[in-house]
């Protein structure tokens, strides 16, 4: 193979071989052996392997030429290093045989300081997999999320697009180099243990190709893909592969039938992909010569790739540009509406979401202090008890940094075994945030704990060392450690006091603000979970039954089936009603604009829609508050409607929308109101209700017959009736899951949010760890305040004080202190309390009962942490303090 | 009269090599040879560093061949063994066969 200038195209690595040149001797000898690797490449073949043997060869071969020049001229650089790490081998050594001998205080320590490093290593790792590392696609900020918006719409707002107008853009565009379009779709996989439901994404052919991203194995989609006429074919997820194929390559070019259709593997896209959900397959989406003209239906979504050098902004206007001149031609359809778009990272990590994230590791790092603080008041009580031996070594001629270095060696080793302890803690602390609150942490299938973290815990862990170790030799109370002989027995110097006290009213305070924090969340939960959301969830079942269109391509065995279903369960014995829709409940749905003929409406929002059967209001428990519900003939008869409360006052005000005619959007057909329902807050308890129009079930205006999801009021247990209605089921077709089997009320918990759920949990967790290392922390230093005033106490005891007295004495030193903390604790809480006020409901960040409440918490645990050591003040002999010391 | 008493075991096999190789005696074939007769895989750093130091001491020179195939334009050193090698190698040998010799009795 030779190339066009007579040279030869099997050349080995570039970039390799260039580095290479730059090491060998100059001129010919080097020439001459970049010759014979050459010559030995060609032999070999090229291939990525010969690409790696020549790389590795290259390495080799250069340590040769530079090993005996390297080892001149770091001869003095390894002496310098070698005499500095025996100076710290020694220190390290005398560290470990010192902590040895106090075990209590290396394990409080390890566990404290492990327990701080741990949660604030786990955070990051979050925070890191999910906001801070790049996004695996290259040139990233190139990609824009487009589609639809409301001219109205805040700017950023991107909704979904209809098939004409995105290929229009397409069209008409000069900002991109290419678009695409996606959305999500279900389909029933077959398999060897029959047909299970995936999540997949129906795709254009130039879906990847704009992310930039390459094939695991085999290909990814091209433009002869979407073609009219050609074989359907699917990309696999990475996981998929592996899981149903075992990563093996002869998967490429095999079938599997989606929705009963054969469709030939053609790639596994690499594991790199990051979007909201991953899919589990992607296939190409063909345009239908009726979508291609369609502008109201909006079930897509866009992506796009920006020309090198154009900007998000350059890449909007040139959309609405277009989109501009599409509402000129076809107003009916887009008027008042523009295109949207933003940056495909700002989309994909919203910025509630890296705000929350910031605010969880923010109250990390806050735990990780109280942590250093309580490690660093341990450490300083640890010193001054060794105020004899720093005398004597610096009687022997050690100077301030000697004995800096022993301290800091110390407190390294200290911080080190607890970074260890912190990654183990972090290692299980992020799986447990993936596992539980995976659905609200953005890109959470790439959140771990990699290389990045433990970088980072071994970083955190040396600055704590350090700073652990250096404070009481830089900061006040430093004067103690250069005490001679004679005073080195003493009691503590003022500075020193005042340290240890400040310690102790920075942890208060900080535990104020951690705990206030959680109480306002559980407030908000409290609050949250008062919120009459529509629905009377006891006792609720729900679970949705597919019919695969395969078998039920006929409309009337459709509907008999699902008429059969709802009679069997209906006729079980403790199941009072069953309803079904063709929605998952309290998750939204299907949504169009309404008008009522002859009536201007100042609403121009979305109606959500709803198709379902005639006893779904009975089985929800919602109340008829006008006219009647569905009857078996509305199902075939005329076009009734029910709407709910907030449609009627958004659309009727006072009027009675009974028997009124409303015509939805896009649809030539009226309906005519037969009932108004009451409202349910489908979109969770801080969203108000929305109007909602109930079609009955295979009348609706689109004439379309989706999948039901079933409701069912039971008495007693729901839970238990599930086995005897899938039995049932599947007397009526032995091949149909019961799926998404849910009680109403997990639904409705699940309406809290996982957003809040997970900062209600962990705030609550370190909520909780600050009230008890502040707690130890008052512990440990009321203890040891006792053990220094010993011969104070005896003094005092011998003069006449009793022991009630002394008890009262050193009780009200310690809640001085505490105090003093949870006054500047709650300060600063009602500061911070407005960071969360994006998660709070019904409580205000400045909550009078809670600035009460939580100092009475923290004073309550502190009474328990100063009366121990008080009690052993009180409980001093007086002829024996007298003897102390 | 190189002052070297004896050369070392892997210089004495290269350039007993390079005498066997002849014209052939390029880098890559000397190597291929080397590893036959070692019974190791030599390393192309030590054989390098040993050619430069044998041409370096005069006991090995090249000449240099521009239009190799299969070298993308780099050239090809066909290595020799220079006069005094010839005299070197010859003096190792008869130090080598000298003590060899007066050891009969061990070996028999």
């Amino acid at each position: 193979m030779t190339g066009p200038s007579g040279t030869n195209l099997t050349r080995p690595p570039r970039f390799v071989e260039k580095m290479l040149s730059v090491v060998l001797p100059p001129g010919a000898v080097g020439r001459s052996m970049l010759g014979d690797l050459q010559e030995e490449y060609r032999n070999r073949g090229r291939s990525p392997a010969t690409n790696l043997w020549y790389t590795l060869t290259a390495l080799r071969l250069a340590g040769a030429y530079l090993m005996p020049g390297l080892i001149r001229l770091a001869g003095p650089l390894v002496y310098t290093v070698k005499t500095t790490v025996l100076g710290w081998t020694g220190d390290v050594r005398f560290a470990l045989r010192s902590l040895k001998s106090q075990p209590t205080y290396l394990i409080a320590s390890l566990l404290i300081l492990g327990v701080g490093i741990g949660t604030a290593s786990a955070l990051f790792s979050v925070i890191y997999g999910a906001v801070l590392k790049p996004l695996p696609y290259p040139d990233a900020e190139r990609l824009t999320r487009f589609g639809e918006a409301s001219v109205e719409a805040s700017a950023g707002s991107v909704w979904s697009i209809s098939p004409a107008n995105f290929l229009d853009l397409d069209e008409g565009v000069t900002s991109f180099e290419n678009l695409a379009a996606y959305r999500y779709s279900r389909w029933a996989l077959s398999g060897s243990d029959g047909p299970r439901r995936v999540l997949g994404m129906e795709v254009t052919a130039d879906f990847f190709s704009v992310l930039g991203i390459g094939a695991e194995t085999g290909r990814l989609f091209s433009a002869s893909d979407d073609v009219d006429g050609a074989v359907p074919t699917v990309v696999l997820s990475n996981e998929l592969w592996r899981t149903e194929w075992g990563g093996a390559a002869s998967a490429i070019g095999g079938e599997i039938k989606l929705d009963g259709v054969t469709h030939v593997i053609i790639g596994v896209a690499s594991r790199d992909f990051v979007f909201p959900a991953t899919p589990e397959l992607w296939r190409t989406h063909r345009w239908t010569a009726a979508e291609r003209l369609e502008r109201q239906s909006r079930s897509f979504e866009g992506i796009g790739r920006l020309k090198a050098g154009a900007t998000q902004e350059v890449g909007l206007s040139d959309l609405k540009r277009v989109y501009g001149s599409l509402a000129e031609l076809n107003p009916e359809t887009n008027s008042n509406r523009t295109a949207g778009a933003r940056g495909f990272s700002g989309w994909l990590v919203r910025s509630s979401d890296s705000t929350r994230l910031f605010l969880l590791g923010g109250a990390a790092a806050l735990l990780l202090v109280i942590a250093c603080a309580n490690v660093m008041s341990l450490g300083l009580a640890r010193n001054h008890s060794r105020n004899l031996e720093l005398a004597v070594r610096t009687a022997l001629g050690a100077g301030r940094a000697r004995l800096a270095r022993l301290l800091v060696a110390e407190s390294l080793v200290v911080a080190l075994a607890s970074g260890a302890v912190g990654a183990l803690v972090a290692s299980s602390g992020t799986s447990l945030l993936v596992h539980r609150f995976g659905s609200s942490i953005p890109r959470s299938q790439h959140v771990s704990v990699d290389l990045v973290t433990i970088g980072f815990i071994v970083g955190l862990s040396l600055a704590i060392g350090v700073a652990v170790g250096i404070t009481p030799i830089l900061g006040p109370g430093a004067r103690d450690l250069r005490k001679n002989l004679t005073q080195a027995r003493g009691g503590m110097s003022r500075e020193k006091t005042l340290l240890f006290r400040g310690l102790v009213v920075v942890e208060v305070a900080l535990a104020v603000v951690l705990v206030s924090g959680s109480g306002l969340l559980v407030r908000s939960v409290w609050n949250l979970s008062k919120v009459d959301m529509g629905v009377d969830a006891g006792g609720v079942i729900t679970f949705s039954l597919d019919l695969p269109r395969e078998r039920y391509r006929d409309v009337g065995s459709f509907l008999r089936t699902y008429d059969a279903i709802q009679r069997e369960i209906v006729s079980l014995p403790g199941v009072l009603f069953a309803g079904a829709q063709n929605r998952t409940f309290m998750q939204g749905g299907g949504n169009t604009s309404f008008e009522v003929p002859g009536q201007t409406s100042s609403f121009s929002g979305m109606v959500e829609t709803r198709q379902i059967t005639a006893d779904l209001f009975e089985a929800l428990g919602m109340r008829m508050l006008l006219g009647r519900r569905f009857s078996e003939r509305d199902r075939f008869e005329g076009a009734p409607v029910i709407i709910n409360e907030a449609f009627a006052v958004t659309f009727f005000a006072d009027q009675s929308p009974v028997e009124r005619t409303v015509r939805p959007g896009g649809s030539q057909q009226s309906f005519s109101i037969v009932g108004v329902v009451s409202d349910i807050r489908d979109f969770g308890p801080e969203d108000p209700a929305r109007p909602t129009a109930y079609f009955a079930f295979g009348n609706g205006p689109w004439r379309s017959f989706p999948n039901l999801t079933f409701a069912v009021r039971t008495q007693g247990d729901p839970m238990s009736l599930i086995p005897t209605m899938r039995r049932r089921v599947q007397t009526i077709d032995a091949d149909l899951p019961l799926a998404n089997i849910k009680t109403m009320e997990t639904i409705v918990t699940e309406q809290l949010g996982a957003a809040r759920r997970s900062a209600f949990f962990l705030l609550n967790a370190f909520g909780l760890l600050a009230l008890m290392m502040s707690a130890a922390g008052l512990f440990s230093v009321m203890s040891y305040g006792v053990a220094q005033r010993t011969h104070e106490v005896g003094v005092r005891m011998a003069l006449g004080a009793t022991a009630g007295g002394i008890l009262t004495l050193v009780v009200k030193q310690g809640l001085a202190l505490v105090a003093l903390g949870s006054v500047v604790g709650t300060a600063v809480a009602i500061g911070l309390g407005q960071t969360l006020r994006g998660f709070l409901f019904g409580v205000s960040p400045s909550d009078p009962i809670l600035l009460v409440v939580v100092p009475l918490v923290l004073f309550s645990v502190s009474l328990g942490a100063c009366y121990l050591p008080a009690r052993r003040a009180a409980s001093i002999e007086p002829t024996q303090a007298l003897k102390h010391e | 009269m190189p002052k070297s008493v004896l050369l070392g075991e892997f210089e004495q096999l290269v350039m007993l090599t390079i005498l066997e190789l002849d014209e052939k005696a390029y880098a890559i074939n000397l190597r291929n040879r080397l590893n036959e007769i070692a019974g190791r895989t030599v390393s192309r750093g030590a054989l390098y560093r040993t050619l430069d130091r044998l041409s370096a001491k005069g006991y090995v020179g090249w000449e240099i061949e521009t239009d190799a195939p299969d070298r993308s334009g780099h050239p090809r050193r066909n290595f020799y063994v220079s006069k005094r090698g010839v005299e070197m190698l010859r003096l190792s040998r008869e130090k080598l066969m000298g003590l060899w010799d007066g050891l009969k009795g061990v070996f028999e």
